[in-house]
């Protein structure tokens, strides 16, 4: 039989912000274990949670950044159950009001309705420790984490795995860029849970809902979903009835199992937090807030294509990594030749910063990048030796016109001396340059251009002596 | 009126756990509290409660203030195993 | 001298009469002696600090408490200090951080002097619940001094501390405070910080001070009130010197009486004082205005939904993995929370989790806690209109004099305690019960003034001009 297959995403992800979301503790990984805390975040008897702004405003910016309506009252409710991550026993979230409302994003040919963004704590982390026990570090607990859930009532949906990535993906482009989040799948800063039906093919009735949790990375979730999509035709194919429930995904094994069937759904029992106060958020807030977004990776591929004229692929390659597509614009506007500056970044740079797994640091500063740009098309230097400058200088304190200047490297000699050393090497050469005339090999053509080259030192322009010497033999 | 089933539901809730005994009165206490709970299911009014807001301009300024030390937020654990708060080996 | 108020021993202390030392020896002697269990623990380090104060006094400092011991209910985290709120769950239990309201105390120079007695998490009032055993009424010792602020309320009256503080979630300062003829107020909801108060029901609880006469009260509240920034419900009130302008007049102050009230009143033992109440206030040149609010009969059942619903979330962080008593039964994560909680809380704290869990499930939430957040804005509301016809309410406290230890058996029973209380709580209006007249059986019996928002400083006014005069008469 024949599915129409309907996918769900509810994305977390931790907002870059300084402190906590309710206390004033650093929002910072990798020290060593509860030395971000205090007695709000841990939990103490007596401790009471205090908003912070930039959370709320991280949050608006992503909701923005979706095309989200701003809720202009959002209210915090807590949601309760007991784990040992929660030291509260609730964590701080949001039902009824939550910050963002109803958006979308664009996923090929299709805008997936988003139903909301809310802002809530994270929870702390769990370590198994060897000894037996499990050992509780609240650093990250208390951390703002936003939550997106996608409208999957609404039509269209997101009904492949590769769509569920593409919508990833660009999520977190989309986050990157407008500075909400850093989004590190590895440190967890990007988490989703996933939840997936099937109906059969152009039935209004929606089919069971299976979500999945603790899926961590992109390839998994892919993997999760082509998994859970066969699982549940095969039931469905055998005449089965799919159960609503929880199941966790075993990226190990490649299957998911049962975690927590309908029956035994948890009851959350969410009421108003009466320790914190609804926040009314005004016009005028919101509007600073667009006033200050950053330009969002839609944008600057129209700018990029349209204005500048690069290729989708070029604008693509540019815009993967928010550092890069950033130098990249700081260097067009020192340096108005888009379409040059492109091609020394998407080669030279991206050759020296990509990683497996990302990208690394630009280690040139950009005026220096430019001056080698420059002065290449100005054929002030040659372009191989442009490159030796860049190879030069990347990753230390140099500066490209000073090493080209200490390297020698900078055309300068005048026209007259060029004439004069090319008249030289024609004539010291008049067997080669007889066979060049007889055979018109362009190889012939390269070994004089480079005698040239040799007595110049490398401070002529090759194609300059290259037509000279085409003009002079020819005469 | 709950009935016992529901009682130990409240009880898992609560992570709470009486004895069949204690079972008994609390039963009847908990019913006699809804019952006395349940008045206001009569009482005629708008579905609106009150809460209060402010603006969000007030909210707390995202500048880190320095919070307890390792060893204090640890002080009163029941166990504790390198900086950290310790519970037996949870299986998920 | 233990019959001293704040302010008579801090002007002995700048006198020279009387030392910091002398007064807080005297108080440490006097809990020594007596029988009633009002303080749980005398902290050990309170004498040293009077030394130290009267050394600081000698040097010129002159803190508006400098020198005076206060008592703190169990509730009140002071770094360094056991504070279990009568819980066996947090007998071990030492507080990493200081409450806001302790820290006022020691910035104005108050000797810290130990912690009183309450019923468990607050909740009960009788002071019977408590892991401690009970406190004895010090009028009657076979009475309750009322809760769950009585260890505070008792030790007061017994002259055990110059004041104490307390915390009132439905009534837990004003009802003990009536039992034991003292004069005790809930601030306005927000008045006071609740940062480093171990919570009950965050929307209802306030901190107040439990004193002897009105002028240490108005003091006291003076001191603890303020917005704090490590907490979002206290209000950016201006400070105000409560009894700055006190005029010994009520000449054509509108007083109001609640019809309902009145209605329930009848045939219960404090009627008789709040008639001569009223007929005071008359013949004072106060003007008597009757007002009419709905379902003032359902302000308790509203109370014992939302109180116990907050509270089991509130309660919920106390599961034994991070500070205080894990049950040593407990085996895994489950047990853990199970054996703790169960071993830990005492069968009111029970009751009322249960309670919370039931009004906050899925299938009850509207019928109850939607439902009671509903009539709690409508019974506000209707507060808020009577009083743009009066300028200040009159209620009892109680519905007389001190009940029998072990008397209330049954819970609902007990819940009816608070039935002229909890109005304030449930709107956040500011409420005071001050000493007027006596029962039966010549235990102190307390009237109780409400007023809008912020405006304690009506309360003030009127509670001093009762105490100034009413023996007069």
């Amino acid at each position: 039989m024949e599915y129409d297959v309907v996918i769900g995403l509810e994305v977390h992800a931790e907002l870059k912000t300084n402190t906590k979301c309710f206390c004033s503790c650093k929002n910072e990984s990798g020290v060593e274990p509860n030395t971000n805390c205090c007695p709000v975040c841990i939990g103490l008897p007596g401790a009471l949670p205090v908003l912070n702004k930039k959370a709320v405003e991280q949050t608006i910016r992503a909701g923005l950044a979706l095309g989200f309506d701003i809720n202009r009252t959002a209210v915090f409710e807590r949601k309760n159950y007991f784990y040992p991550d929660l030291a509260k026993a609730y964590q701080i979230s949001q039902l009824v009001k939550p910050i963002c409302i109803k958006g979308h994003l664009r996923v090929g040919e299709k805008d997936i309705p988003i139903d909301r963004i809310h802002l809530e704590e994270d929870a702390g982390k769990l370590v198994h420790s060897n000894d037996g026990n499990t050992l509780i570090d609240y650093n990250r607990g208390g951390v703002p984490l936003i939550e997106l859930v996608t409208d999957a009532l609404q039509e269209p949906h997101i009904e492949t795995a590769d769509e569920a990535i593409e919508f990833l993906e660009k999520l977190r482009q989309i986050y990157i860029y407008a500075g909400v989040a850093d989004c590190l799948i590895e440190k967890g800063q990007m988490r989703a849970d996933v939840n997936v039906s099937l109906k059969p093919k152009g039935s209004p009735i929606y089919g069971t809902k299976v979500e999945m949790k603790n899926i961590m990375g992109f390839k998994s979730v892919y993997r999760a979903i082509q998994y859970e999509i066969e699982r549940q035709k095969d039931i469905l194919d055998d005449g089965g009835k799919v159960e609503q429930e929880t199941r966790k995904w075993d990226d190990d094994k490649g299957i998911n199992f049962t975690l927590r069937t309908k029956e035994n759904s948890q009851d959350y029992r969410y009421f108003p937090d009466p320790d914190l106060l609804a926040v009314n958020i005004s016009e005028a807030e919101i509007d600073k807030i667009k006033s200050t977004m950053p330009r969002l990776p839609d944008e600057l591929k129209k700018i990029y294509t349209e204005e500048y004229g690069l290729s989708e692929y070029d604008a693509d390659v540019l815009l993967q990594f928010k550092h890069v597509s950033d130098y990249y614009n700081e260097c067009v506007e020192l340096y108005r030749q888009p379409k040059t500056v492109c091609n020394w970044i998407t080669t030279e740079i991206m050759a020296r910063i990509k990683t497996e797994t990302g990208a690394g640091p630009i280690l040139i500063d950009k005026t220096d990048l430019v001056w080698l740009m420059k002065n290449v098309d100005d054929k002030k230097i040659n372009r191989l030796s442009a490159k030796d400058v860049l190879s030069k200088i990347w990753g230390t304190q140099l500066h490209a016109e000073q090493e080209a200047k200490r390297l020698n490297l900078i055309i300068d000699i005048d026209n007259n001396a060029l004439d004069n050393i090319i008249k030289n090497v024609v004539d010291n050469n008049a067997t080669v340059v007889q066979q060049y005339l007889t055979e018109n090999d362009p190889k012939i053509l390269n070994y004089l251009v480079g005698q040239v080259m040799k007595e110049t030192k490398g401070k002529a322009n090759a194609g300059d002596v290259m037509a000279k010497i085409k003009e002079i033999v020819n005469k | 009126m709950i009935s016992l089933e529901e009682l130990k539901h409240l009880e898992d809730l609560s992570r709470l756990e009486f004895t069949d005994t204690a079972r008994e009165k609390i039963l009847k206490d908990i019913n006699s509290m809804i019952d006395f709970a349940s008045q206001i299911q009569n009482a005629d009014c708008e579905n609106k409660s009150f809460i209060k807001s402010m603006d969000m301009k007030d909210l707390r300024e995202d500048e880190p203030k320095q919070g307890l030390s390792q060893e204090e937020v640890i002080s009163n654990a029941p166990m504790k195993r390198k900086g950290c708060f310790a519970v037996p080996r949870i299986m998920d | 001298m233990i019959e001293l108020g704040v302010i008579d021993i801090r002007e002995k202390i700048f006198s020279g009469e009387l030392t910091s030392e002398q007064i807080t020896k005297a108080y440490v002697d006097e809990i020594k002696k007596s029988n009633i269990n009002a303080v749980i623990e005398i902290f050990d380090d309170a004498i040293d600090t009077a030394k130290q104060m009267d050394e600081r006094i000698k040097n010129g400092y002159r803190g508006k408490l400098a020198g005076v011991p206060i008592l703190v209910k169990d509730n009140i985290l002071i770094k360094g200090k056991h504070c279990s709120a009568g819980s066996l769950f947090l007998k071990d239990y030492i507080a990493e951080y200081t409450s806001t309201v302790a820290q006022k105390l020691i910035d104005e120079g108050a000797i810290l002097l130990g912690r009183t007695n309450m019923d468990e998490f607050a909740m009960g009032s009788g002071t019977e619940t408590s892991f401690y055993g009970k406190t004895l009424n010090p009028h009657d010792n076979s009475r309750v001094p009322g809760g769950s602020s009585g260890g505070s309320a008792a030790a007061v009256a017994a002259n055990l501390c110059a004041a104490a503080l307390g915390t009132d979630t439905g009534g837990s300062i004003r009802q003990p405070s009536s039992y034991c003829g003292v004069v005790g107020i809930k601030p306005a909801y927000g008045r006071v910080s609740r940062y480093g108060v171990i919570a009950f029901a965050s929307s209802l609880d306030q901190v107040g001070p439990i004193t002897k006469n009105v002028e240490d009260n108005a003091l006291l509240l003076e001191i603890l009130s303020g917005q704090d920034k490590n907490d979002e419900t206290s209000e950016n009130e201006p400070k105000v010197e409560y009894l700055k302008d006190y005029k010994n007049s009520i000449s054509g102050l509108k007083v109001g009486v609640i019809n309902s009230v009145e209605d329930m009143l009848k045939g219960l033992e404090s009627e008789k004082n709040y008639n001569l109440a009223k007929q005071f206030l008359i013949d004072s040149g106060a003007e008597i205005v009757n007002l009419d609010i709905n379902n003032m009969e359902l302000v308790l059942p509203v109370y014992y939904i939302i109180a116990p619903a907050e509270a089991t979330s509130n309660l919920a962080r106390f599961d034994g993995v991070k500070y205080s008593r894990r049950s040593e039964k407990a085996k895994n994560i489950d047990e853990i929370y199970k054996f703790s909680r169960t071993e830990g809380f005492g069968d009111e704290v029970k009751r009322r989790i249960m309670l919370g869990n039931y009004v906050l499930s899925s299938g009850y939430f509207d019928a109850y806690y939607n439902k009671a957040r509903s009539l709690q804005a409508k019974l506000r509301d209707e507060f808020l209109s009577a009083f743009k016809n009066c300028d200040i309410i009159l209620m009892p406290t109680t519905k007389g004099e001190a009940y029998k230890l072990g008397s209330k058996t049954d819970p609902v029973d007990a819940y009816k305690e608070d039935i002229f209380t909890v109005s304030a709580n449930i709107t956040g209006l500011p409420s005071i019960s001050i000493p007027f007249g006596s029962g039966s059986t010549g235990l102190p019996i307390g009237m109780q003034l409400l007023a809008p928002h912020f405006m304690e400083k009506r309360l003030y006014h009127l509670a001093k001009f009762i105490e100034s005069n009413k023996e007069i008469k």
